[in-house]
């Protein structure tokens, strides 16, 4: 049977498309970059993450983790050593207290649509539905074309958000099934776009074009990282990128925030950008009218949402 | 939005320390003194008339309603007569206690009140009450396994349909009740008694009349004096007001408001007691409305101002708690209810121009009584109910939403059979659906804390925290081989706790029946002056009596826990887990943090909890139905706990949820505090496979959303597409505060700072800074939902 790999599901989400919405995080994405706020989503394997505040040295986990990667040591600080890990999550099951978690299960379609059908009722006033994200929804795409289509037997709203790394002669069955389209482009330059998420973006940005050509709803979105692709520069070749690109109307810029940054820490990931701050309200209203500048007089928008508004 | 009057108003409000108001207990004492051999009926009536004949009245600066509960402006009367001895062992602490405390004006009024409370020791209604009670049932209310309700007050609780009373005016009425008695053919014991209160119901109707025109006179004296013209006019207006109403029908919506008033004041001035619920305001007050507007009597605007005057008076009364009550209660409810919205009774959309602006005004008035309560339906004109959502937003706690689709059906499964009455139901007290000025509800059989019944099913019956055996032998853990099996030693606990609980309160509303009758608030509900019978004793078209259950989440909770960790995971034996919890997981820490992490809890939208939830209270609603209560009426599940939970947790040791010895129970019907962890609408989906409609007098769910989330056009739809999916999952009311928990922390660490920061406790609201601050931990502790950003 068809499984997915999936590492958290949210309901109430507000942000991530129309109306009240179930957010679906798939496991393992193309890109790493640096300042992902999901980094238990990279890996396409399911990963222990461990949390010592949380731990009260029950000692249960060192009693049966099979390879000794977890334990306590003197006497009751946990240890975790990822590379003798097993990754069988026996430890995460055993620990009462979820000091110690795994990251990553298995789904099989009717698994994963029970939950999402939970919310029916909230979804259908709103115009609300599901969201699959991640990591990197269209880098499953047997698995994201089989969810897809029994939400469509259902008459749930499917949007997916993308970084756009996947391969399309793949996915492209999916996007019949996809009523809307949150789709990354993180760096104009590729050279930049290779040093902060780990890939080139040229197959990002044909993505891109095969999909608009295609026809799905997009927004495009990019996540504002001072220092890193905040140049006015950028945002206007991003904005020159988009202007000919028939289902994309929309552009929005999203603010650089550390909220993920503690997640590193449960990994053992070390985050490289401790010295960047988020933007502020006016730099990121500045870059929406560079884009504007680009954009308007062909009827398309671009928008920063402060307040918890409707999307422009 | 508030004019000048009104801010000042709510600061006077504001500004005033409540106090204690002893002229009541000194004229009833006077009352008593005067010897009568006439029948309780009559007796009740003339001590109503007396008071109404002799208390102090006065005029509030700036106010255009008149009547007031006290000798002084926001004083609290003491009612001897409902018991004394509590009085006496309290009085040291109602000004130095932490919350609703109550000053003294003057030294020698708490002498003097001792000294009335003396005479009446031991013969006040609570001690008459408490001496039919066993030794038994008084303990195992101490031991928060039961409380016995209405002990201290009146049955109370009434809502009359107004738009009816208003069409006749009290002349009216004492016509149509003396034809009853010029009717009467045959003398005998039966038509005696409905003599008896034939005429006290007019005594207790003209003596309102009277009263009103005291404050004619004092009007008339006040505006002699007065320089200020536009108040001059405020005075005659209320004089000419108080000639005509209660008296004669009214013809403004000024004199409806008074007339209101004058009903709604006397209810508190009879009897000690609370829950006098208004009704479907937006429907009853319309007609006034349309006509002073297009009359040009009114505009729009001195609507919203008349409407706000009355929140402020409203909120002015209060009742006198012992410390108990002070903590559990906090925050002076007097859960008095308004509806608005909803359908009528040929099934359209109901709101109105006036549904609109009573939103608008409660929005400036922001008091904390009474209740609104917005009914939901899917007819709901959008705009009114945007409003009512955005008054939401603004955190004030209010209105609590309401299902018309659960509402409907469970009036006409209780009694009503006629679909327009049952589309009428407005909400009395916290959350019970009644039809207007039909119906006789009690709401307080009593709280039964039902995981101390749980407590008892694991115990054999043996209370571990007295060692007495309360309960019937249902078997050792030891013995508990199945799943089915505890289930069962858990319902027959269960079934024997109910019968036990409603007996007791039986003995008490029995005696409420010879006793204690309420005779002008009989006059205002259908039936009582045709059938010639007071309330209690069956004189409305519809009797019936709420029991509240407390700790269903933590009860759900602990069986699944015991299914899982026992039946199904095999990790320890039930008799194991007992131990365990029996010494509050004494070097047990990660069987603690198992029960709270690893099994799934109430809230969540898991099927084997949820299933729990509605089995255990199916079972609660089932065997309060079989019982009868003094009047006939049918007893009926409430589930709801006020702050209670915070006083019979401390009464449970450590249980299967994870709850550890003495923490709170769980918050009315919500899950228990922090083990909600889907969000909203996974409350929502487990709230509606309860099976709402099992239960018959209603489900209280509290929601604290984060500003940040429900803030803005987006917060908006967010909290409008909660509501609407929340009912179409099946619940039946939801309330909703929009408060970060860094703000609640600062408020108590800067209360001077958030004088106006009101909460949602149960049912009603309350400022923050009032609370006991184990309340207001409580409060904190509720999951406050939010949600991703992704």
């Amino acid at each position: 049977m068809e499984t997915g790999r999936i590492f958290n599901i949210q309901k109430c989400s507000i942000r991530d498309g129309r109306g009240m919405r179930t957010s679906v995080f798939f496991k393992g994405c193309g890109l790493h970059c640096l300042w992902c706020a999901n980094p238990e989503g990279i890996s396409f394997e399911p990963e222990i993450t461990l949390n010592p505040q949380n731990c009260i040295a029950c000692n249960a986990c060192m009693q049966h983790c099979p390879t000794g990667a977890s334990r306590l040591e003197d006497p009751n600080t946990p240890v975790f050593e990822r590379d003798k890990c097993g990754r069988c999550g026996l430890c995460a099951d055993l620990c009462p207290t979820e000091a110690r978690k795994l990251n990553g299960q298995e789904y099989t379609v009717d698994q994963l649509f029970k939950r999402i059908y939970q919310d029916r009722f909230y979804f259908q006033h709103s115009g609300g539905g599901v969201t699959f994200t991640g990591g990197e929804a269209l880098m499953q795409p047997q698995f994201l074309l089989a969810i897809c289509k029994k939400c469509r037997e259902y008459g749930i709203n499917v949007a997916i958000e993308t970084c756009g790394c996947g391969d399309y002669d793949k996915f492209a069955p999916c996007l019949d099934y996809i009523d809307f389209i949150y789709f990354d482009l993180k760096h104009m330059d590729s050279d930049q776009h290779l040093k902060w998420t780990g890939q080139r973006n040229e197959h990002i940005l044909e993505n891109l074009r095969r999909i608009s050509a295609h026809g799905n709803e997009i927004i495009v979105r990019t996540p504002v990282i001072p220092g890193i692709n905040d140049s006015e520069e950028n945002i206007q070749a991003t904005a020159k990128f988009i202007l000919p690109l028939v289902s994309v109307q929309k552009y929005e810029l999203l603010a650089y925030h550390k909220l993920g940054v503690n997640k590193y820490k449960l990994l053992g990931k070390p985050y490289l950008l401790e010295d960047v701050t988020e933007p502020t309200a006016e730099h990121m209203f500045h870059l929406v009218d560079v884009a504007n500048e680009v954009l308007a007089p062909a009827g398309k928008k671009c928008f920063y949402n402060l307040n918890n508004d409707y999307d422009e | 939005m508030a004019s000048e009057r009104v801010e000042f108003l709510k600061e006077r409000l504001r500004d005033t320390n409540p106090s204690i108001s002893v002229e009541r207990a000194r004229l009833v004492t006077q009352f008593y003194r005067i010897p009568s051999i006439e029948s309780p009926i009559a007796r009740k009536a003339h001590m109503l008339e007396y008071l109404l004949k002799n208390m102090t009245i006065f005029i509030n600066p700036q106010s255009i309603f008149v009547g007031d509960h006290g000798e002084r402006y926001r004083s609290v009367p003491a009612y001897p007569e409902w018991g004394s001895n509590w009085i006496l062992e309290d009085i040291d602490t109602f000004d130095t206690r932490s919350t609703d405390t109550l000053y003294w004006d003057k030294p020698e009024d708490k002498q003097e009140l001792i000294d009335i409370c003396k005479q009446w020791r031991g013969r006040g209604f609570r001690e008459v009450i408490d001496s039919h009670l066993s030794e038994e049932q008084k303990q195992a209310a101490l031991d928060g396994l039961i409380t016995i309700g209405s002990r201290i007050v009146s049955t109370a609780s009434h809502m009359p349909e107004y738009g009816v009373i208003f069409e006749k005016g009290f002349a009216k009425m004492i016509e149509e009740i003396q034809e009853k008695l010029d009717g009467i053919e045959h003398y005998d014991y039966i038509t005696q008694e409905q003599k008896d209160t034939w005429e006290g119901m007019i005594i207790t109707l003209k003596a309102a009349i009277e009263f009103a025109h005291r404050y004619v006179k004092l009007a008339r004296e006040m505006a002699e004096t007065e320089t200020d013209p536009k108040r001059k006019a405020d005075l005659l207006r209320i004089a000419e007001t108080c000639e005509r109403v209660p008296e004669l029908p009214p013809r403004t919506f000024y004199e409806a408001m008074q007339f209101f008033w004058f009903i709604h004041l006397i209810y508190q001035i009879e009897n000690a007691g609370h829950n006098h619920s208004i009704g479907r305001f937006d429907q009853f007050m319309y007609p006034y409305f349309i006509h002073d507007i297009e009359n040009g009597i009114a505009t729009e605007d001195d609507i919203v101002e008349m409407i706000q005057c009355m929140l402020i008076k409203w909120t002015e009364i209060f009742e006198l708690r012992d410390h108990i009550e002070a903590e559990a209660y906090a925050g002076f409810p007097m859960w008095t209810n308004v509806t608005i919205g909803g359908i009528d009774s040929n099934g359209h959309d109901a709101c109105n121009r006036l549904t609109y602006l009573f939103l608008e005004a409660a929005d400036g008035a922001e008091t904390t009584q009474p209740a609104i309560s917005f009914r939901f339906n899917k007819k709901i004109d959008e705009a009114i109910f945007r409003r009512a959502l955005k008054l939401t937003q603004k955190g004030l706690g209010q209105p609590a939403f309401f299902n018309d689709e659960i509402n409907i059906p469970r009036v006409l499964a209780n009694g009503c059979n006629d679909i327009r009455e049952a589309r009428d139901y407005a909400i009395e007290g916290c959350v019970e659906a009644q039809v207007p000025g039909k119906t006789d509800f009690r709401p307080v059989a009593g709280f039964i804390n039902i995981l101390k019944v749980l407590e008892l099913a694991m115990h054999d019956g043996v209370d571990p925290k007295t060692g007495r055996q309360f309960g019937p032998n249902t078997g050792t853990m030891e013995e508990m081989d199945s799943m089915e099996k505890f289930m069962k030693a858990y319902e027959i606990q269960l079934a024997y706790i109910i019968d036990y609980h409603l007996k007791a309160y039986g003995i008490c509303s029995a005696l409420h029946s010879q006793i204690c009758p309420t005779v002008f608030a009989s006059c205002m509900v259908d039936g009582c002056i045709e059938k010639g019978r007071i309330l209690q004793k069956d004189g409305a078209r519809y009797s019936s009596t709420g029991t509240f259950i407390s700790g269903v989440a933590n009860a759900a909770d602990s069986l699944a826990a015991i299914d899982q960790v026992v039946f199904q995971k095999k990790l320890m034996t039930l008799a194991e887990l007992t131990k365990i919890l029996d010494s509050n997981y004494a070097g047990r820490e990660d069987v603690h943090q198992m029960l709270l992490n690893k099994v799934v809890h109430f809230g969540n939208d898991e099927d084997l909890v949820d299933e729990y939830c509605r089995r255990v209270v199916t079972f609660c609603a089932l065997e309060n139905q079989a019982h009868k209560d003094s009047r006939f009426g049918q007893y009926e599940l409430i589930l709801l706990n006020q702050t209670y939970n915070i006083w019979q947790g401390r009464c449970v040791g450590a249980t299967p949820d994870g709850r550890m010895d003495g923490e709170p129970l769980a918050n009315n019907a919500s899950p228990s505090n922090g083990m909600d962890r889907n969000g909203p609408t996974a409350v929502g989906n487990s709230i509606g496979k309860m099976d709402t409609l099992m239960v018959p007098k209603g489900v209280l769910v509290n929601h604290k959303f984060d500003p940040a989330v429900a803030k803005g056009e987006k917060g908006l739809e967010m909290l409008e597409t909660f509501v609407r999916g929340y009912c179409e999952a099946g619940g039946q009311h939801v309330q909703i505060n929009v408060v970060d928990t860094a703000t609640l922390r600062d408020a108590q660490k800067h209360p001077e700072n958030y004088k106006h920061l009101m909460v949602r406790v149960a049912g009603y609201s309350a400022f923050f800074v009032e609370l006991d601050p184990r309340v207001q931990e409580n409060i904190i502790g509720r999951t406050e939902h939010g949600s991703c950003c992704g």
